[in-house]
């Protein structure tokens, strides 16, 4: 089974990075957040550093919504989808292994990048590093979650707007707690410790749902 | 209850939209119940309209 | 598990809800009748709050019902997908409009309900955000009934969506005593018994059991449009020829 997901692992990889994959789609929304928030907000520079956490998760989060959307529509519209669900491996890993594959290539580098574009949003040079850490342990739930809104959806002419509907109930505890995290001593009250552990406790338990809840909407679509 | 406290327009538009909600909901529920019932009646009338005509449609 | 197949058939469930429906409503509406009379005339208005509090009757067994009806919703998707109960899904499905309409009135009369005492008409804290997230998660529900065409298809892809957006409801409840909120923290359902005055506390929990009532009425009426609407789309496919 570890060759599998190894496997499927390494051929949407190679996708990625020969296609360009989802990442641009991702860059390319979050600079476009990052840089029109400052300009629609004004040049007050106090307000945009109190929002700055808060907005840098809000790009991100949008950003990776947007690049999973078409996760699996070139496999479902292929066939090969089919394929993966009739051989011996079990459409859980396959599922596993297309989010991770979406985390490495568009979640992750978009998690490590976006403290360092926090200079933007004025961000306080103290928080980068909580900031980084939260986003990369919260972006691997957002991409999961991401991921289990575009196998619900993948069938769906309309899909856009029901996977927005679907994923933002479940974002909202990602990025309560992710602010909660990022912002350190900034409120008074440290709370970014036990923030950051049931960050990682929704990304575990976002591991356990998304697989076998994708597997089953994903058999749904082909019978 | 003191109608005339202070707040009363609160207190009955929080009344009257409850009640406003709930009868639109109940009124949907039944129209649909009412069309559905009435489109199974068309569709069995059809059905043995068919079931008639189609003694003589013999080839 | 007899009594489930006993249920099953959807001409005995008919037959069942036609004995039983006049009896729920008139339950319904003496329930509402009483409640409504011991909380608008024999309740005492709060010493703060003054005629405001009134707003509670309505307010706190919408939000009461808006999580019931969705854990219905949840248990009757997982009936749907493990035991393939024929009338489960039909059941989740007919229930969600019921369970959107009682949390939008929640969020209604809870905001009418804040301007006068908090001084706002919305905050966005833990339970005023996961109640909005409740009715982002029943519109997103019956958006996958009204996309996929297939029935059996749109049954199974909406049972996952409430089963997965079930974690909202624990969320709700326990969301006021994890993290600051401006809402008012639990005072009925806490495991030391409820805090308020019985004359206040009778009203309500009437008023709660009112509103069960009336969505068990509306909830069956809708079941029975639900499977006369199934055969209706078996018998129009049949006649056109589509059905394989």
């Amino acid at each position: 089974m570890r060759s599998a997901f190894t496997s499927v692992v390494v051929r949407d990889f190679s996708l990625a990075i020969r296609q360009g994959g989802s990442i641009g789609t991702a860059i390319g929304f979050f600079l476009t957040v990052i840089v029109l928030l400052p300009l629609g907000l004004g040049p007050d520079q106090q307000l945009l550093q109190r929002i700055a956490p808060g907005a840098l998760w809000i790009a991100l989060l949008l950003s990776v919504l947007l690049s999973a959307d078409r996760l699996y529509q070139t496999d479902h519209d292929d066939g090969s989808l089919e394929i993966m669900a009739l051989s011996s491996t079990p459409l859980e890993v396959v599922v596993l292994a297309k989010a991770s594959v979406h985390w490495l290539t568009s979640g992750l580098p978009l998690a490590i990048a976006a403290p360092v574009f926090g200079f933007l949003l004025n961000l306080d040079a103290a928080l980068i590093v909580p900031l980084g850490i939260a986003m990369v342990t919260g972006s691997l739930a957002l991409s999961l979650l991401a991921s289990l809104g575009a196998a619900i959806t993948v069938g769906l002419r309309q899909g856009g707007l029901l996977v927005s509907l679907l994923v933002l109930p479940l974002y909202v505890p990602v990025m309560i707690f992710g602010v909660l995290a990022s912002s350190g001593a900034q409120s008074g009250i440290d709370n970014s410790g036990t923030a950051l552990i049931i960050l990682v406790a929704i990304v575990l338990a976002a591991l356990v749902v998304t697989p076998f809840a994708s597997a089953a909407a994903l058999r749904s679509y082909m019978r | 209850m003191d109608f005339s406290a202070p707040h009363m327009g609160f207190v009955i538009s929080s009344y009257a939209i409850t009640f406003a909600v709930l009868g639109a909901l109940a009124w949907w529920i039944f129209a649909r119940a009412r069309w559905v019932t009435r489109r199974l009646k068309q569709l069995d009338d059809e059905g043995a309209q068919r079931r008639r005509t189609s003694g003589q449609r013999e080839p | 598990m007899s009594s489930i197949e006993r249920f099953a058939n959807p001409t005995r469930f008919m037959r069942l809800q036609t004995a039983v429906q006049p009896w729920v409503w008139m339950i319904t509406l003496a329930l509402f009748s009483v409640g409504l009379f011991l909380g608008l005339t024999r309740a005492p208005a709060d010493y703060q709050q003054g005629e405001t509090v009134r707003i509670m009757y309505v307010h706190v067994p919408a939000a009461w019902s808006a999580l019931m009806v969705y854990t219905v919703m949840a248990v009757a998707s997982i009936v749907g997908i493990v035991f393939r109960h024929p009338l489960a899904d039909i059941a989740a499905k007919a229930a969600a409009p019921i369970g959107a309409a009682f949390c939008f009135l929640a969020l209604a009369t809870g905001s009418l309900w804040g301007k006068p005492m908090w001084g706002t008409w919305w905050v966005w804290d833990a339970r005023l955000t996961s109640m909005f997230v409740l009715l982002l998660l029943y519109l997103g529900y019956m958006a996958i009934w009204q996309a996929i065409d297939d029935p059996r298809r749109a049954s199974r892809i909406a049972a996952i969506v409430a089963i997965v957006g079930f974690i909202n409801v624990p969320i709700v409840k326990f969301s006021v005593d994890w993290w600051y909120s401006l809402h008012q923290p639990a005072s009925v359902f806490r495991t030391d018994g409820p805090t308020i005055h019985p004359s206040i506390l009778t009203p309500l929990l009437i008023m709660g059991l009112a509103y069960s009532f009336l969505f068990l009425a509306l909830h069956l009426v809708a079941i029975r449009s639900e499977i006369g609407a199934r055969r209706i789309r078996q018998t129009e496919l049949a006649r056109t020829g589509a059905l394989q």
